[in-house]
């Protein structure tokens, strides 16, 4: 009798399950069947195929631009959040358990508090310091929160790290910080590769925050943003999918990377 | 020519006293083994050595030099920890090497002096695999192998055997003795595991929270325990109470219950209690009827444990204590035959009991 | 080791915590024709709660944030229950699929949905083509538009955490309760649910406090219709500079989320089943 009702509630789920996942992923797959429209307007389903839209934003120089910004962005912050980022996660570690609690939430507020917020302060203090609208401006406010990210996923590394390969290290003569580099950082790669991963797509798609500082440099967000409201043409597909698929790789490269460097501990 | 020294070395964890007050002297080339129960201390002590830990009190000298505040990368041992510790982002090789790359050795040299220690432990073609790809007993000789090369002054190990089979920490452990004779390498070895101790060592160190209980050489502090947390950490004893009724010459008449036994006992009193301690290999159980005497008394055997290479008998007293014996399996009418249930001799050699102080008895 | 702190900590000076200190002070100026003065005011503060408009557009967003974390709990839980019960394998297309949206943009899924729920969206196209509707359905530029696209965006946190909080129940537990008796659905309520309760407080925090700061998906998906705490503090710094005004609703807004992550967590320690 149990048997049946457990069975009964194991397909409830399952079903539910299916349904959310269709939900979750269906819209991006019919984006992304969209940017592949010959067409000149929007409508699904394409009545025709082909990668016009594409070549078009390749070739348009607003695009461009936004898309080479925005890719100049994360890849300057990306390695920069993680050397930060490890760092204080390092020193979390190692450090004194007062006090630890308090400046690991301070880390990661920037990741949790509203945007908006943020956003605002931000734009009153580079107002002063004259860093709105300039590269160096955007790269602050995306590092400050592209670090919470590196301190969670390496922080978690190195809490389940077994120290004794790091001890080995020490006693066969090499300093802290040359067992840190030649073991402790290799062996937690997998933290290493998904805050990496995560800082990059946050800060490629960062909106709110930049949206505040910028006036004529526009990351792809807010080019896209923009023009929802008078270019509604497939080149916003068109966009959208290239986003969707580099996000897709980076996906991918997470989850099976991390699973294979950790062997599968997490999932198992 | 002393290698390794602490003295009064003790370490606090907040209130806790892990180690307390303990000193040692270990000679160069000695196998001495820091032997215990769990959170005894044993651990603690050896990552005081290597220098993970700082002592809260005490001084410790390697050669003469005094290392409490040197980093463990400068000070010259090698360690081997019971999970192997390899690196597993390196091969084989780059393993052992690591030490002799930390030291700037390079090239021709390290490659030779990488080679030799894979043959010392003999694991020939394996240089290229990577860890994972090992078994363990594999795993735990690349171990052996990384800390050996660097030709360390003491040799360190933290129940490296633990996590192997029964059959392969054997073979192991001769392994670990023969070339620690061949190196004349100092090594200091923890373990909880009592035989392990007794085969690999050329002293022993039994500790008991934080505290040294006693140190000398196998045979001794199996036949001389001085208190009866050694004795029983070190093999099963029976355990008798009894009081002094006669002295003569050194030896002392001591009843326990229905035994009557003469054992060499200095500095006693008559109607002083004692606590002796009899290894069940020295009861000695013959059918036949039972004889009274010194040492000798009857009893009935209340249950037999088969274990192969040996048997172990609880025989039962005419006061009700319980004994038990244990017999080598030589298929010889004296021992087979013994069976649940018999009335038996029970013969105890003078020679083979010993008395606890009074205090230490427990 | 500590000094490693130092290059966030910097950082975190300029971008976060003066930043922070700036909007609560600002939060005291006056703001008239256009110019803020700096002052010590609560004229901003007795705004929020006197003028009916703002405080309802407040009231508006908090209840979209409390239906967008219920709906993402129903939605989430059972996804989060096949992934326990998955082996390793499918466990890793769940974590692929539940994962990967997280990693797209906020815009790109707006743009997705805004093809689905239009008014000749496909949604729309569908049902008109399979005669179950005559007319479009209204799906966008209204709440219900917000919601769906909102916790299409925040499922994902939702249900990470309580899958982390149920992959830490001891499976003997249920099989303990169930050789006891209980069927598999009391089983369900009385043993697996409170024990992931940890699991929901922390979902429900995280996606109620991204709920409360949502501005671009009501700007697409609401068009003029939805309007949010986070929308009015955009258009006031953007289009009129109220520096003021502005800093006083982000202020109220955190006191919120602060409010309601207090009151989360302490229902989370009053649940607890000690361990």
């Amino acid at each position: 009798m149990m048997e049946r009702a457990e069975y009964r509630r194991g397909r409830l789920v399952s079903f539910l399950t299916a349904l959310t996942l269709i939900f979750l992923v269906a819209p991006l797959v019919v984006l992304l069947m969209q940017s592949f429209t010959a067409e000149s307007y929007l409508a699904f389903p394409p009545a025709s195929y082909g990668i016009r839209w594409y070549r078009h934003i390749f070739s348009d120089d607003e695009w461009q631009r936004a898309i080479l910004l925005s890719l100049g962005i994360a890849a300057t912050v990306t390695p920069l959040s993680l050397g930060f980022g490890t760092a204080a996660a390092l020193a979390l570690d190692r450090g004194p358990l007062r006090g630890r609690r308090a400046f690991y939430t301070v880390l990661i507020s920037p990741m949790i508090l509203p945007g908006v917020v943020l956003g605002l302060g931000i734009l009153r203090v580079f107002l002063w310091l004259d860093l709105t609208d300039r590269f160096l401006g955007f790269a602050l406010a995306h590092l400050t929160i592209t670090i919470p990210y590196a301190v969670i996923t390496v922080g978690a590394s190195l809490a389940s790290f077994d120290r004794s390969a790091e001890e080995a290290a020490r006693s066969l003569g090499a300093s802290p910080w040359r067992a840190v580099w030649h073991v402790t950082l290799p062996m937690i790669r997998p933290g290493l590769v998904g805050g990496g991963i995560f800082a990059f797509i946050t800060s490629f798609d960062e909106f709110i925050i930049t949206y505040f500082l910028a006036t004529y440099h526009l990351t792809l967000p807010i080019q896209i943003f923009n023009s929802l409201s008078y270019q509604l043409d497939p080149s916003i597909a068109a966009v959208s999918g290239l986003t969707i698929m580099i996000t897709a790789l980076l996906t991918t490269v997470l989850v099976f990377r991390g699973q294979v460097a950790s062997g599968g501990r997490v999932l198992r | 020519m002393t290698a390794v020294s602490l003295e009064g070395v003790a370490k606090r964890f907040g209130p806790v006293l892990a180690v307390d007050g303990i000193s040692l002297a270990i000679a160069k080339g000695e196998f001495v083994t820091l032997l215990g129960p769990s959170g005894c201390g044993k651990t603690t002590t050896l990552r005081l050595i290597a220098g993970f830990l700082r002592p809260s009190e005490g001084r410790i000298a390697m050669n003469g030099r005094h290392i409490e505040s040197l980093p463990p990368h400068r000070r010259e041992i090698g360690l081997v920890f019971q999970s192997f510790a390899l690196f597993p982002h390196m091969t084989v090789a780059d393993n052992v090497a690591f030490g002799l790359r930390m030291r700037g050795v390079a090239g021709e040299e390290r490659r030779r002096r990488v080679g030799d220690a894979l043959d010392l432990v003999r694991l020939v073609g394996l240089a290229e695999s990577y860890p994972r790809q090992l078994s363990g007993g594999q795993q735990q000789r690349v171990a052996l192998a990384r800390a050996l090369v660097i030709r360390p002054q003491l040799l360190l190990l933290d129940e490296p055997f633990g996590a192997l089979d029964p059959q392969l920490r054997e073979h192991l452990q001769q392994e670990l003795k023969t070339l620690q004779k061949k190196l004349k390498l100092t090594t200091l070895f923890v373990t909880h595991d009592q035989a392990e101790a007794m085969l690999l060592s050329d002293r022993i160190a039994i500790m008991n929270r934080g505290k040294l209980e006693q140190i000398g050489w196998p045979k001794d502090i199996y036949e001389q325990p001085r208190s009866r947390f050694v004795a029983e950490f070190m093999g099963r004893s029976n355990l008798l109470h009894g009081k002094v009724t006669a002295i003569e010459n050194g030896f002392a008449q001591v009843e326990a219950g229905t035994l009557t036994l003469e054992i060499p006992l200095e500095k006693a009193r008559t109607g002083e209690s004692v606590t002796l301690l009899i290894r069940p290999e020295r009861v000695r159980l013959r059918r036949g009827p039972a004889v009274e005497g010194i040492g000798r008394c009857g009893g009935v055997v209340d249950s037999v444990f088969y274990l192969g290479s040996s048997l172990t008998y609880k025989v039962a007293l005419a006061d009700g204590t319980l004994l038990q014996a244990t017999q080598s399996n030589t298929g010889e009418e004296g021992a087979s035959g013994i069976e649940q249930g018999m009335a038996v001799q029970v013969e105890i050699l003078q020679q083979a009991c010993f008395s606890l102080k009074g205090d230490e008895a427990g | 080791m500590l000094w490693l702190l130092l290059p966030s900590a910097t950082l975190y000076v300029v971008t976060f915590v003066i930043p922070l200190a700036i909007v609560i002070v600002f939060s005291f100026a006056s703001y008239r024709a256009g110019v803020t003065t700096l002052g010590l005011s609560l004229d901003n503060y007795r705004a929020i709660f006197h003028d009916g408009v703002t405080f309802g557009i407040f009231a508006h967003t908090i209840r979209l944030a409390i239906v967008i974390t219920a709906a993402c709990l129903v939605v989430g839980y059972p996804v989060a229950i096949a992934m326990r019960r998955a082996r390793p394998r499918g466990r890793l297309v769940l974590l692929v699929l539940i994962v990967s949206p997280l990693l797209t943009s906020v815009i790109v899924r707006n743009v997705a949905w805004l093809l689905i729920l239009g008014r000749t969206g496909l949604l729309n196209r569908a049902l008109l083509d399979l005669g179950l509707i005559s007319a479009p359905l209204r799906l966008m530029y209204n709440d219900l538009g917000v919601v769906v696209a909102v916790v299409h965006v925040y499922l994902s946190f939702m249900i990470l955490p309580i899958f982390a909080s149920l992959s830490a129940i001891e499976p003997s537990i249920e099989e303990s309760a169930m050789s006891l008796g209980a069927t598999a659905w009391r089983t369900f309520l009385q043993v697996t649910l409170p024990l992931s309760l940890p699991g929901i407080i922390a979902g429900s925090t995280i996606v109620f406090i991204l709920a409360m700061g949502i501005y671009l998906t009501p700007v697409i998906m609401g068009g003029n219709f939805v309007v949010t705490v986070p929308m009015v503090i955009t258009d006031l710094v953007h289009n009129q500079f109220n520096w003021a005004n502005a800093s006083a609703l982000a202020v109220v807004l955190l006191f919120v989320i602060g409010a309601a992550a207090s009151a989360l967590n302490a229902l989370g320690r009053r649940g607890r089943v000690p361990s």
